[in-house]
């Protein structure tokens, strides 16, 4: 019940996210490709772990007229709002000469307008709480998701072990799961601490606030480097109270200048730390790495959509449908068991090639199974699940077939589906026929049969079999 | 007709062209404490009449939230400035990014000479996100003895200092 559960959440969370999914994976795919772009420009600085904050600021002073502040960004630029030849500028600098790179543009309308549509699709507040609230579902569906490989392939013991799968859709689906679980887990998660941290559910940022006398301690400008830097502040004027303030992520330093003694110091909270971690994760602005492989999980993200309504459309959907036939009346009942569907459209073609020969016949799940008045002839159709185990629509046949006990004689044929590639192949089939075998009352219509891979040949002569004695 | 507009527009081009004299001021903002978005600025010299003589500074670099700024829009679209494709360069010659809560920037003004002394007074807009919009955030008169003060805001700053040149 639990599998079948799983599978039915997965595929209904896929369904109700796949559209807006799709959105956020193509604009994410372009966001990521923005963030590698933006670290090949000319003023992306890769080392600012080597600039001294000291050597920088004095760069700065033999170049600008006036600085008024500097900050570096998260893509790893370092931009001067000041006084130059040519007025006051807003600049990208190189902080080894001090020397402007290039202005500071506007940014790339597409690029915003795909930012926007990412972030809210252009619906601001409502658009974000839907963005947010999608991210989330998203969250729930990589774990609904995971949990159905596991148990598809067997266990966690074996999750770095080959797939044995020839479907192309269903491979790949089963494949970037295993490689993508944690970026995509970690994108989705990200995005909803975004979306919370930006609609102020969390309470505000509580930093902690030291103050000291002038003189105390002092502020040495040669201890920091650009990487630990957000930003840093020139006073006004050169009034004494106007101060130097010197953001890094996790605290913030105010000081006196001239002497560089140290005012107030305040180390901010948890929450501004998992913000700065977040946006980190869900952007990759300051990792070429990290964004390469974002832009790869939204692809990844487009790929899951696509193959899972393609196998989706073959299984989940039939699960969903309620088939039409006469139970009570039927004299050759097909019980199937499927996973995936296959089974199903098995048993409905074998439906359709006894129907050309007898009547009454009908068609059930193995979990549907109770007291049929009129039964003569069970024909039993299974494929097996991860390491041995039912299929999602058989997992309590076992229950329901000693509870319920038929009230004619039955003959019976038990067929299984499955892969060589697994040490238990179609060992729920083998189940059922044991069970069959040990009931009184039922006899063999036709030994068990194994079917590796879907072999047509195999069945056809299985079938010409079974037709012969019925 | 034809020939006449082709004249004033001549004119026109050749005014602004022509640099005009300025006074920069430095000036420093400092926001209250928000959570959100940034805040759109939109700086101006506006008359008695609060009619828009020149724009000064606009901080915000979509334009898509322009709009939020009523007043300045309507002075934008009231003088077709909205569409002229020359116009947006024109502002973004003076832009930056906008300015989140509890931050502060400073900001150097170039004034015109002309504008100074006339009763005219220099507006600060400011809209935010979700957060609404304030016409008159800081509205000081246009003169030298008012920009060497420091004022308090109305809507999302806190406060504003002028300092004039000191040569």
């Amino acid at each position: 019940m639990i599998q079948g559960l799983w599978r039915n959440t997965h595929f209904l969370l896929a369904i109700s996210v796949s559209l807006f999914l799709v959105v956020a994976s193509i604009t994410g795919t372009l966001l990521g490709i923005e963030a590698i772009v933006d670290q090949t420009k000319q003023q992306s600085i890769s080392n600012l772990e080597k600039f001294s904050l000291k050597k920088t600021m004095d760069a700065f002073q033999d170049y600008f007229i006036e600085v008024y502040e500097f900050s570096v960004t998260e893509k790893n630029y370092v931009i001067v709002q000041g006084l130059t030849n040519d007025g006051f500028e807003t600049v990208y600098v190189n902080p080894k000469t001090g020397e402007k790179i290039v202005k500071v543009e506007t940014e790339n309308p597409f690029f915003n307008t795909v930012r926007n549509l990412h972030r809210s699709l252009f619906l601001k507040k409502t658009g974000r709480i839907i963005m947010g609230f999608i991210s989330f579902l998203t969250v729930l569906l990589v774990i609904t998701g995971f949990l159905l490989f596991l148990k598809r392939i067997g266990g966690f013991s074996k999750l770095i072990r080959p797939i044995s799968e020839k479907h192309f859709f269903r491979k790949g689906h089963l494949e970037l799961g295993r490689w993508f679980f944690l970026p995509i887990l970690l994108v989705s998660l990200s995005g909803v601490y975004l979306v919370t941290e930006r609609l102020a559910i969390f309470s505000e940022d509580q930093s902690k606030r030291y103050t000291y006398k002038a003189g105390e301690r002092y502020v040495d400008l040669n201890k920091f480097t650009l990487d630990q830097i957000k930003k840093v502040e020139y006073p006004f004027s050169s009034l004494k109270d106007d101060t130097y303030k010197i953001e890094f992520y996790n605290r913030t330093l105010t000081f006196q200048q001239g002497d560089n003694s140290l005012l107030v110091e305040e180390i901010h909270s948890i929450p501004f730390l998992i913000r700065a971690w977040a946006y980190w994760i869900h952007t990759g602005e300051n990792n070429i790495l990290l964004a390469i492989l974002l832009s790869l999980t939204a692809l990844a993200l487009l790929f899951f959509i696509v193959s899972g309504l393609s196998i989706s459309s073959k299984t989940s959907w039939t699960l969903f449908k309620f088939s039409k036939n006469n139970l009570n009346d039927a004299k050759i009942i097909i019980l199937y068991g499927s996973e995936t569907g296959k089974s199903y459209q098995q048993a409905k073609k074998l439906i359709k090639s006894l129907k050309k020969r007898k009547d009454n016949i009908a068609i059930c799940s193995l979990n549907n199974y109770r007291i049929f008045p009129e039964v003569e002839k069970f024909i039993v159709l299974t494929s097996t699940y991860g390491d041995g185990e039912s299929p999602s629509n058989a997992n309590l046949f076992k229950t329901l077939f000693k509870k319920h006990k038929q009230v004619n004689a039955i003959d019976y044929a038990v067929l299984g589906f499955g892969s060589k590639d697994y040490p238990k192949f179609c060992r729920f089939a083998e189940v059922v026929d044991t069970l069959f075998n040990q009931e009184k009352g039922f006899t063999e219509l036709y030994p068990l049969f194994k079917i590796n891979e879907q072999n047509i040949d195999q069945y056809l002569s299985w079938e010409n079999k079974l037709l012969s004695r019925i | 007709m034809n020939f006449k507009l082709n004249i004033i527009f001549l004119i026109l081009t050749l005014q602004s062209s022509m640099k005009e004299e300025t006074v920069s001021v430095k000036c420093m903002v400092e926001m209250n404490n928000y959570r959100g978005e940034g805040a759109y600025f939109a700086i101006s010299v506006i008359d008695k009449k609060e009619a828009y003589l020149k724009t000064i500074f606009v901080l915000g670099t979509d334009k898509t939230w322009f709009s939020e700024m009523k007043s300045f829009w309507s002075h934008l679209r009231k003088n077709n400035l909205f569409l002229d494709d020359d116009f947006y360069p024109l502002i973004e010659g003076v832009s930056g990014p906008t300015i989140s809560g509890g931050e502060r920037r400073i900001l150097s003004l170039e004034i015109p000479k002309s504008l100074y002394d006339k009763n005219h007074s220099l507006r600060f807009e400011t809209a935010i996100e979700d957060l609404g919009y304030h016409a008159d955030d800081i509205n000081v008169t246009l003169n030298k003895e008012a920009l060497s003060q420091s004022y308090q805001g109305t809507g999302f700053i806190r406060n504003i200092k002028f300092m004039l040149p000191t040569k």
